[in-house]
């Protein structure tokens, strides 16, 4: 079964899925640098918790840090769940991309 | 490093907000939350700078506080549960209250007093703040206060203005809707007389009479009973009575159709019957007539108004809707120089016209010739400050005795707080508590002012009428009110003792360590400078009431009985007055009469411009003048300082005046004796000074003695016949004065009074404003000793052990006394110390509104404080001498 996915959703957890050890900050600062548009916080822990409550994220608390004033982290790791739905979201824009006749796209 | 350590200074977001997301945020989400905002914070520090970083950390603070991120909270209300437990706290309060039935009862009876006293006078502020609330169009109708000027001097500001300014104002100003006026009597009065078909007369004089617009009835609302608002008065002869002049004049017959006659020579026709003018209205009159049937109202003048003399009147205007009357105030001034009769050159006479909003004139206005005694928006402010502060020293009762038992309760707290009682649980049981004995105490003081509302009203002479449960708008701020009131003074004890240590409050040692005795401490300060301030202030009140009273007024007001002078008078008048005056003084009860335009105990109601003769117009000045007779100077027991009285003998008196000092003082003369002889020019002719008296006190010792002249009268000036009589207790003595009268003078009612009675009236307001001091500082003493009473049985049982001790070590009773009676000394002197300027600055502003007045002396001020200290120290005596003689060994085996 295709789990669906929103747009901002997919984004985080492909960030999730390439940066090593992701939490709040550094997804959004991740997301800045990848997509080149702002993200808040509140947001990314939103969808965070939306991936977890899918099974497509896992956490784990993690160490804190002087710019966090000592509040530890919490930090995510996909699923294979998660590499599952991101493979099946490829597999199908593959397969829609092989359906586009050519001379549109040179139109275009 | 800084940053080695994991402190928040170094990053520096805002604190409120960080407080705010902590305050909210689940604790098992507010680690990764935080440290994210913070680290976030960190970052965006360096990339935008420290502003915008602030500003997205509060923004982002925000938009985390949603459900999901919320503490689980226990607090969120469970209907059943919340009711089952209301349930049980009234029925532990209950049983507080059964238990300690002394306590309570105490403490409820404070609240009453001070809750009643409360809500009398909040009664008292609402029906003055009332005044004309129930004219329909009332929010539209604005009254003209003339103000003017001489010179650019303002010389007066009145109530009334030209007749004919109502008019104009109609045609030239489009947001003039509609104009009525009201013409008066200004102090005169007419005979009415009413004669039925079997030829009996009903005559009374009347006073509350106006003559007013046919257009009056619909503008304001007044409500008739019979008759057409709209028709009622369009005829000239045409006439308008309230219900009860129509009942004393007719009885039960049907006033509509009957006909009046007034001052025996003009008839008028009844065509409406008027419901009785509410006491709320700043305008109150028995009959209307119509303004038309005065001649100068039937033709006017539409170019210029005469101003002055009787053409004057009360101007209300009806404005537009959504009309601003400030910019509609800006066009008069144009429209008033166009209109203005040019005066006498060399002064600069100018009006100035002033939109009065109706609902506005009873508590702020304040003109000369007012239709009625203004209320004072100063007296009704102080009394409700006065009444707030008899209720706070009520709840402040509550306050300190619920703190001070709290360590008594303190076990109770202890065994609730081992068995699982949260704070909050134990808050809301003794908020419980207050909330109930607020109640019961609202409830019985309604009762209370039930009964006592009318003796209230008597005895401080405050005119209203019961508003408390006809107002709905009145009772839901006042139930608000009382429930804060009860929350509050709840509050702190709940504070107080739901925050004792289980383990301390179990082994009852709260008592020695409470801290809450500061607090109490502090609040008894506050209510001894209450007590004492106020009764600082019924002594002065009374002092200079008794002052104004027994000073010299330098006349004789006693023995003396006055009697209205006939009206209805014929050609022949001056020899039926001296007949009069023949027979009267036959009878050996009456020793002296004199008739005059004047008598001690109103204000001069005439005055003419006078000055030197030979100065110029414009040093003419205006002075009080009186008309008298040969009699009036010997009667009243006015004291020549310099010259003679008028005397037959003298053909010349009649022009010639007699003055007192205060004239002659104004005239630039240092000694009487030189004024005598001076010519005086007035616009009655020139008179020759002939005899100076002495300053006498024609109105009360408020007002200062002011310059006045008095004539020879002549006959349209006698207003009061005076006698004085050998004996004041005879009733047979009047019925032959009355016969007198009503033999020499058909047609007139005989309206008698005794002057000294009549002079004493206009201390009324004085006498009233000192009963209420009284009464109120009578109950914030008693309050306050209801209180002290509690507090000192609490805290001598509390140190019952210690006084044992002490008297096991040899202390003697009176030492016992002596040390216990220090700590109840201690707050009265610093009450004292706070209460004592602030009187004196209040009184001193008080007392400047009489010209004659006390002194504010040492005594006045600290006779209160030591009155409160003995009234305090007979209070706590009584638990203190108890215990201080209690039984040593029974004392210690308590502990």
């Amino acid at each position: 079964m295709i789990q669906s996915l929103g747009h901002l959703e997919e984004n985080i957890l492909l960030i999730v899925m390439i940066e090593k050890e992701t939490y709040g900050v550094s997804i959004a600062e991740a997301y800045e640098r990848h997509i080149g548009k702002t993200i808040s916080i509140p947001a990314v822990h939103t969808v965070l918790k939306r991936l977890q409550q899918k099974g497509l994220v896992r956490s784990q608390m993690g160490g804190a840090t002087p710019e966090r004033g000592g509040r530890r982290k919490r930090i995510f790791e996909a699923t294979s769940r998660g590499y599952n739905v991101i493979a099946e979201i490829r597999k199908n824009r593959i397969y829609f991309w092989s359906l586009i006749p050519k001379l549109n796209v040179q139109n275009g | 490093m800084d940053n080695k350590k994991p402190n928040k200074q170094n990053l520096d977001p805002p604190k409120w907000a960080d407080r705010f997301l902590e305050w909210y945020c689940s604790p098992n989400l507010l680690n990764e939350i935080q440290g994210d905002l913070y680290e976030a914070f960190s970052i965006r520090v360096k990339k935008y700078g420290h502003r915008k970083a602030r500003l997205m950390f509060i923004k982002e603070v925000l938009l985390f506080c949603k459900p999901s991120s919320l503490k689980k909270s226990s607090n969120i209300p469970n209907l059943p549960i919340m009711l089952s437990f209301f349930r049980y706290y009234l029925k532990t309060t209950f049983r507080n209250l059964v238990k300690n039935k002394a306590f309570a009862s105490i403490n409820i009876f404070g609240l009453v007093l001070g809750m009643t006293a409360f809500l009398l006078i909040l009664n008292y502020a609402w029906f003055e703040l009332s005044y004309d609330e129930f004219h329909e169009k009332g929010s539209q109708i604005y009254r003209i206060r003339n103000d003017h000027f001489s010179n650019g001097i303002s010389t007066y500001n009145r109530a009334i203005t030209y007749r004919d300014a109502g008019p104009s104002l109609k045609e030239e100003f489009p947001e003039v809707l509609d104009f009525t006026r009201m013409n008066g009597l200004f102090g005169r009065n007419l005979v009415v007389t009413y004669a039925n078909d079997n030829g009996i007369a009903n005559t009374f004089k009347e006073e509350n009479v106006y003559y007013v617009d046919d257009n009056f009835l619909s503008m304001f609302t007044f409500p008739l009973i019979k008759g057409d608002p709209a028709q009622a008065l369009r005829d000239m002869s045409s006439v308008v009575l309230t219900e009860s002049i129509a009942i004393k004049y007719f009885g039960t017959e049907n006033p509509i159709g009957k006909i009046i006659t007034v001052d025996g020579n003009e008839s008028f026709t009844v065509t409406g019957l008027l419901k009785n003018i509410p006491s709320n209205s700043h305008m109150k009159f028995d009959i209307l007539f119509p303004i038309k049937s005065l001649s100068e109202y039937q033709n006017r003048n539409n170019k210029m108004w005469s101003g002055g003399g009787g053409d004057v009147a009360y101007t209300y205007v009806l404005l537009a809707n959504g009309v601003n009357p400030a910019s509609l105030e800006r066009k008069f001034h144009d429209f008033l120089g166009k209109h203005q009769v040019p005066h006498i050159t060399g002064t600069e006479i100018t009006d100035q016209f002033v939109l009065q909003p109706l609902k506005r004139i009873h508590l702020h206005s304040n003109l000369e010739f007012e239709i009625k005694a203004n209320g004072n928006s100063k007296m009704v402010t102080f009394l409700m400050i006065i009444g707030f502060l008899v209720l706070s020293i009520a709840w402040i009762n509550y306050i300190n005795l619920s703190a001070v038992r709290a360590t008594k309760r303190a076990k109770e707290v202890g065994v609730r707080k081992v068995i699982g009682a949260t704070k909050g649980q134990l808050a809301k049981q003794f908020i419980t508590e207050a909330l109930v004995l607020n109640f019961m105490a609202s409830l019985l003081s309604v009762v209370l002012i039930l009964i006592l509302f009318p003796k209230f009203k008597e005895l401080t002479g405050l005119a209203m009428e019961p508003v408390f449960f006809s107002n709905h708008m009145f009772l839901l701020p006042l139930v608000l009110f009382i429930v804060f009131g009860a929350i509050l003074s709840g509050l702190y004890p709940a504070f107080v003792m739901s925050s004792f240590e289980p383990l301390v409050a179990l082994k009852g040692k709260v008592g020695q360590k409470f801290k809450g005795i500061s607090l109490v401490k502090g609040m008894t300060v506050f209510q001894y400078a209450i007590s004492i301030v106020l009764l600082a202030g019924t002594f002065t009140v009374f002092k200079q009431v008794d002052f104004m009273q027994n000073q010299d007024l330098g006349i004789e007001i006693d023995q003396t009985i006055v009697i209205n002078a006939p009206k209805i008078t014929k050609d022949n008048y001056a020899s039926v007055l001296e007949s009069f005056r023949e027979e009267t003084l036959k009878h050996p009860d009456y020793i002296e009469m004199t008739a005059s335009s004047e008598i001690p105990g109103r204000p001069f109601n005439a005055t003419s411009m006078m000055a030197p003769s030979g100065a110029s117009r414009e040093q003419h000045k205006k002075y009080a003048s009186a008309w008298v007779d040969y009699d009036f100077l010997p009667i009243f027991g006015l004291d020549l300082i310099s010259g003679r009285n008028f005397s037959k003998d003298f053909q010349t008196d009649e022009s010639a005046i007699i003055v007192n000092e205060e004239f002659v003082k104004s005239l630039g003369f240092v000694k009487p004796k030189d004024a005598i002889g001076q010519l005086i020019s007035s616009n009655r002719g020139t008179a020759k000074i002939i005899g100076v008296v002495n300053n006498y006190h024609q109105v009360s010792l408020k007002n200062a003695v002011e310059p006045a002249a008095f004539f020879l009268n002549s006959e349209r000036n006698r207003k009061y016949i005076s006698f004085r009589i050998s004996s004041k207790n005879l009733s047979g003595t009047i019925d032959t004065l009355q016969k007198e009268y009503e033999a020499m003078f058909p047609g007139n009612p005989f309206e008698f009074f005794f002057l000294d009675d009549y002079f004493d009236q206009q201390y009324r307001a004085d006498r009233s404003f000192g009963t209420v001091f009284l009464l109120f500082s009578v109950l914030a003493l008693f309050i306050t000793c209801l209180g002290l009473f509690n507090l000192s049985f609490i805290t001598t049982l509390n140190r019952i052990g210690e006084i044992a001790v002490r008297k096991v070590l040899g202390a003697s009773t009176p030492s016992i006394v002596m040390l216990f009676s220090k700590d109840f000394i201690k707050p009265i002197a610093l009450g004292s110390f706070i209460g004592i300027p602030i009187i004196w600055i209040i009184l001193r502003e008080w007392l400047s509104n009489y010209a004659f007045r006390i002194d504010i002396s040492f005594w006045l001020l600290f006779t209160p404080v030591i009155l409160t200290l003995i009234i305090a120290s007979i209070t706590m005596s009584y638990h203190i001498l108890k215990a201080a003689r209690s039984n040593t060994v029974e004392s210690l085996r308590i502990e």
